[in-house]
């Protein structure tokens, strides 16, 4: 397999998305340049996103876009391994769960001329504190904050907020006729208002749910932020979405026009929450919406204590 | 050691640097929304206000920009490891407190929580001084500031305070200058 062995590009919003967070002590430059190896340890490093980022309608390729692999939720988005066939949807499909150093290192597997340097080439890594954070530097270009925004829509697709805001209480939606979430295990469920929820719901360990509905609004639970990955919010009645943090800080969500609408999509990334008004077409259906961002729900089963006999 | 009460830590222990502050707390079961407590620690300057808004440590801003305060989770419930040699001179001390979250689906106090303490311990653990945080009637109180490690002269202290807030998380961003 021809290995692109090209500089990372860091002129592109999107590339720079994939671009990892390299650690203080990173191996010095004996390496050939390539790409950033993942800090071995680093528990959440900086998730490229999925979510639809390039999932608007007007992307005829929409659906086939970003697959979260689901059939094999431990491998990284580089699969760079040459066992690993190529997958169907691969194209720019950024990966979920990269899992640190469990998915960086291949490293009989690959090619050594690949330039990349991942597994045993970076010896030095484990110096990188198991602790650290994605640094702020490594966010992939600068967003406004939710005091910046009044409304979600063209003219201010995308907001984030900052690792306090993201962290703390709860983050509210309001308008919101259904949501569906998708924890860091790739576990994905959805609720609507009325209570009725499919996929598997995501508790934490206060007893709420992680993504749910209370009292129409739906709430995240910000004290574990850490386990989400991301979100998708849908309105379908005439309220706006709307979206309230812990210090009252609030944004809405333009309602678009009579062709489209707007659903809004959190994304974490590292420690800060992104939101993102996604336009839609305002006659697609939950289904179609939840395929277009590539949510597939997994199936909830309930399980029983054991009886003894 | 009861709630005022202060503890030398360098002077008494000469050449410690590196200390971990534990927390620990047992929450009594529910079925429904349970309190879910949160360690933030709060670098001050001399005039008891935060040095900034990136001189909090907490689980999802885990390490100050100096280095020198880490958040861990490690052998208590939580943990926050601090490297005193790294500590800015401007830090006049560092306070600990213990928030529950203030999620809106309720369970926003201390009421169901017991048994609740602060450690300090050397690097290989070896205990220094233990603030058990007195159970009195917590049931309004949303935060509680555990200790605080401060400077005297060239050395570094530990107070134990137990001193519970009723404002929440937006009372000690009043008097820390913090955005919360």
């Amino acid at each position: 397999m021809a290995l692109n062995t090209s500089p990372t590009r860091s002129d592109v919003g999107y590339l720079r998305r994939r671009v990892k967070p390299v650690a203080a002590a990173a191996p010095p430059a004996a390496q050939p340049a390539a790409a950033p190896a993942p800090a071995p340890g680093q528990s959440e490093p900086a998730r490229p996103a999925s979510s639809g980022l390039s999932l608007s309608p007007s992307t005829p390729s929409a659906p086939a876009a970003p697959a979260p692999a689901r059939s094999a939720p431990s491998s990284s988005g580089l699969s760079l391994s040459p066992s690993t066939p190529p997958r169907s949807a691969a194209p720019a499909a950024p990966a979920p769960a990269a899992t640190g150093p469990a998915s960086a290192g291949p490293a009989s597997a690959g090619p050594a001329s690949s330039g990349l340097s991942l597994g045993p080439s970076t010896p030095a890594a484990p110096a990188t504190p198991a602790r650290t954070t994605a640094p702020a530097g490594s966010l992939p270009f600068p967003a406004p904050g939710i005091d910046e925004v009044r409304e979600l829509g063209d003219d201010d697709p995308v907001l984030r907020l900052n690792a306090r805001e993201s962290a703390i209480g709860s983050l509210i939606v309001t308008g919101a006729a259904s949501a569906v979430w998708e924890d860091v295990e790739l576990v994905t469920g959805a609720g609507t208002a009325d209570g009725s929820t499919t996929g598997t719901p995501v508790t934490t360990a206060g007893n709420r749910p992680l993504v749910g509905f209370d009292d129409s609004d739906a709430i995240v639970s910000l004290r574990h932020v850490r386990r989400l990955r991301r979100a998708l919010f849908v309105s379908r009645g005439s309220e706006p979405l709307g979206v309230q943090i812990f210090d009252g800080s609030t944004v809405t969500v333009s309602p678009g026009d009579e062709k489209r609408m707007f659903v809004l999509s959190l994304l974490r990334i590292g420690g800060v929450i992104e939101l993102r008004a996604e336009p839609v077409d305002r006659s697609a259906s939950d289904e179609s919406i939840l395929k277009q961002f590539a949510f597939t729900l997994t199936p909830f089963l309930v399980t029983r204590a054991s009886r003894s006999r | 050691m009861i709630p005022g009460a202060n503890a030398a830590l360098t002077a008494e222990n000469p050449g410690l640097s590196q200390i971990l502050v534990g927390f620990g707390w047992e929450t009594i079961p529910s079925r429904g929304p349970q309190a879910e407590l949160v360690p933030m620690a709060i670098m001050c300057d001399a005039d008891g206000r935060s040095i900034s808004n990136d001189h909090l440590v907490f689980f999802n801003q885990i390490v100050s920009q100096d280095g020198s305060v880490a958040f861990v989770d490690d052998r208590d419930t939580e943990e926050i490891d601090v490297d005193l040699s790294l500590v800015p001179a401007e830090v006049a001390k560092i306070v600990f407190i213990v928030y529950v979250d203030p999620d809106v689906r309720g369970a926003g106090n201390f009421s169901a929580v017991r048994s609740a303490y602060v450690r300090v311990a050397t690097r290989e653990n070896k205990e220094l001084v233990r603030f058990v945080v007195p159970a009195e009637d917590n049931r309004t109180i949303n935060v509680m500031m555990f200790g605080e490690l401060y400077r005297h002269r060239d050395d570094w202290k530990f107070r134990a305070l137990g001193q519970g807030y009723l404002t929440g998380l937006r009372g000690v961003a009043a008097d820390f200058r913090i955005d919360l």
